[in-house]
């Protein structure tokens, strides 16, 4: 058995100890700035893009991803970046210029607000509470895995991990609101990258550069497949890694589960809502997908590096699973110095992870469920008490979680199923609502309940073996296209038996009549901040990526 | 966006009211500088580690495939710093957003001399002034 205790010393925690300081600075310098309940929960629409684009790319990037991405990269190789380049990147570009006219045109405050103005509060309702559900479950999830990799590397009891954490999480959305967690999740970005970057280069110089990391690659158990992004994806002929064929890698995972995920999860679209102008909303994701392209390049890698040089990964053996990948490495490779970046790096992934998670839940909470359906027309300083006081609560919830599933390993899969569930058919109902005027209110809310039922369905077929749909990643892509098209259809059948609202309640929430910025500023109109413009680069970057790791 | 209820939403309206109230364009003017707060940090940790770069031992150098990988990064991560300190010290957040009122009716003017480059739209333009002077008069006028 090989011991995970990193061996740090007394310059891993100076590092750390600056980092925990400059997180509850960045809460006591924004908490000087709040005044209205916008302020709070959407910084006030003030941001610049290039804040709100990185910030809109690490609310992803927390360490659940980083860590989950590199164990993909070891047990499935290059096809990993399917859940990047299909899975990220197309959906983005659609979500700046398609979806945020109609997002930061219509003034909503968030996700469900959205299907509040375009349906019905029966499909509000069901979505605002489901999502905050969520939400605050997956927080404490974050939590849960944030104190096992203390526990692991550094030997802080699991308790221990999960109070530290919360805590300061808890006092800089607390004081911050928004703009804190922002704050911190561009500061985060920088500092994984600054851990990442070395760790990745240095494993490569350690196996012979690329050529030498491929021919090491060739020589293990999965070989030359695990090379490759599109060989062997060929229907009835499935022989990649993945054991998926294009069409669940395509349609499932690239346009269900990726526009469903990046194009509704308020969690991520809040990020673009806080930008000061529509055309900052539009570029935030757009300048998130640029990071998104490269981010395979720390995952991966280290997940390749961490194949070979760590024998016995992805066996039995205890902390031998994929999922340590980067932490073997992190104790194979790097000095102390680094090594307490690295920590803190992955402590930061952790705590952005479940920052973005409770800053969502707390808007949701309180402009969603409590602002109208339990106490409506307060004063604006009431509801940003509320606000306040749903933080606390959500951490709380948070930390239950935590408590609960640090007694039963599963429960983390459950709640991440849970999500998948309420989040696959939400992209259908809002695509159909936005392009077709005559859909009606009640089809929103049947068409999500239905696509729901489809999602859990697909996964059930799966875990009993009615059908066989492939490894548990193929299984999960199938499961999205089974949500979408129970969606879409409940939804297209309600509609032609139910009363479409009247055309002039759409304004702003439809297709042809999104509300336009007719004061759009002159620096807006300049060719580099066209989104079609970087949209198409993103793109064709893409496009140039997948041929070359084909 | 100069309506400020797009939607006619009654609970949306009444919190764009207070935003508009409380004149949150100068508000954005006042936010602390991510810029300075990112550089400051990578400015520290790069010269931790350069310190331990140069005082590393063979065995640190060994472990890490050959390379002083503390003097690398620490190295890499001040030029970094000073990328983010020289761009917020020679933009100062509150002239990136117009703070110095310029005469009233020089809109041109102003646009003439807005940041160019792409980090020109992160920091502001005449959007931002625009809502601020409305936000001015409404004051005066108190």
């Amino acid at each position: 058995m090989k011991d995970l205790r990193l061996d740090t010393n007394v310059a891993d925690y100076l590092i750390l100890v600056i980092y925990f300081a400059a997180v509850l600075g960045i809460g006591f310098a924004a908490r000087r700035y709040i005044k209205t309940s916008l302020d709070y929960f959407l910084s006030g629409r003030s941001l610049p893009a290039w804040i709100t684009g990185l910030a809109f790319i690490s609310a992803n990037l927390g360490a659940l991803e980083i860590l989950g991405m590199a164990a993909n990269g070891a047990q499935f190789g290059v096809a990993t970046v399917h859940y990047y380049w299909i899975g990220a990147v197309p959906a983005m570009v659609f979500l700046g210029i398609v979806m945020m006219p109609f997002y930061y045109g219509s003034k909503v405050r968030s996700v469900p607000e959205y299907l509040r103005l375009r349906f019905n509060r029966p499909t509000h309702l069901f979505n605002a509470a489901s999502f905050a559900f969520a939400t605050v479950l997956i927080a404490g999830v974050n939590l849960y895995a944030l104190a096992l990799v203390l526990k692991l590397l550094l030997g802080w009891p699991i308790l221990l991990g999960i109070v530290v954490a919360a805590a300061i999480v808890l006092v800089y959305i607390t004081l911050g609101g928004l703009s804190s967690a922002i704050y911190n999740e561009v500061l985060q970005f920088f500092i994984i990258l600054a851990a990442l970057v070395p760790l990745a280069l240095v494993g490569l110089h350690d196996v012979g550069g690329w050529d030498g990391l491929r021919e090491a690659v060739r020589g293990t158990e999965g070989g030359e497949p695990l090379l490759h992004a599109w060989k062997g994806t060929g229907v009835g002929n499935v022989t990649n890694p993945l054991e998926a064929s294009w069409i669940p890698i395509v349609f499932g995972l690239g346009f269900v589960l990726s526009f469903g995920y990046w194009t509704t999860n308020f969690a991520e679209v809040q990020r673009a809502l806080s930008a000061k102008s529509l055309g900052a909303g539009q570029r935030t994701p757009l300048i998130g997908a640029y990071p998104k392209i490269f981010i395979p390049f720390i995952t991966v890698i280290p997940g390749l590096v961490a194949l070979i040089v760590i024998p016995g990964l992805g066996s039995d053996k205890p902390n031998m699973e994929y999922n340590n990948a980067i932490p073997l490495l992190m104790n194979e490779y790097l000095p102390n110095g680094m090594l307490g970046l690295a920590l803190v790096g992955l402590i930061a992934a952790f705590m952005a992870g479940v920052a973005a998670n409770v800053s969502a839940f707390n808007t949701v909470v309180t402009y969603d469920l409590w602002e109208p359906y339990v106490r409506s027309g307060e004063s604006d300083q009431y509801y940003i008490r509320f606000g306040r006081l749903a933080t606390v609560g959500g951490i709380l919830i948070g930390i239950g979680t935590a408590l609960i599933a640090s007694g039963y390993d599963n429960i983390m899969d459950y709640i991440q199923l849970l999500f998948s569930f309420f989040n696959a058919p939400l992209f259908a109902t809002f695509i159909i609502g936005m392009f077709w005027k005559r859909m009606t209110p009640w089809a929103g809310f049947w068409g999500l309940l239905a696509g729901t039922l489809g999602a859990a369905a697909a996964h059930f077929a799966h875990v009993w073996e009615i059908v066989n749909l492939g490894s548990d990643q193929a299984a999960a892509f199938w499961g999205a296209i089974a949500a979408f098209v129970a969606d879409a259809l409940v939804t297209v059948i309600v509609t032609l038996v139910t009363t479409p609202k009247p055309v002039e309640e759409l304004q702003g929430l439809v297709y042809g009549m999104a509300n336009v910025d007719e004061h759009e500023a002159a620096s807006e109109r300049v060719w580099y901040r066209r989104p079609w413009l970087l949209g198409s680069g993103a793109l064709g970057l893409v496009i140039v990526l997948n041929i070359a790791f084909i | 966006m100069s309506d400020p209820d797009p939607t006619r939403d009654p609970l949306i309206a009444q919190h764009e009211e207070a935003a508009i109230d409380s004149g949150r364009a100068a508000r954005a003017a006042n936010l602390f500088d991510l810029r300075r707060m990112i550089g400051g940090i990578f400015l520290i940790y790069g010269v931790i580690l350069v310190i331990l770069g140069i005082g590393a031992d063979d065995a640190e150098i060994d472990k890490a495939a050959g390379w002083n990988l503390n003097l690398y990064t620490g190295l890499a991560m001040l030029v970094v710093a000073a990328f983010f300190l020289v761009w917020a010290f020679m933009r100062p957040l509150a002239e990136e957003l117009g703070v110095e009122e310029p005469p009233e009716g020089d809109r041109t003017v102003h646009g003439a001399h807005a940041p160019t480059g792409p980090d020109a739209a992160a920091l502001g333009g005449s959007e931002t002034t625009r809502r601020r002077r409305r936000g001015d008069r409404r004051r005066s006028r108190e």
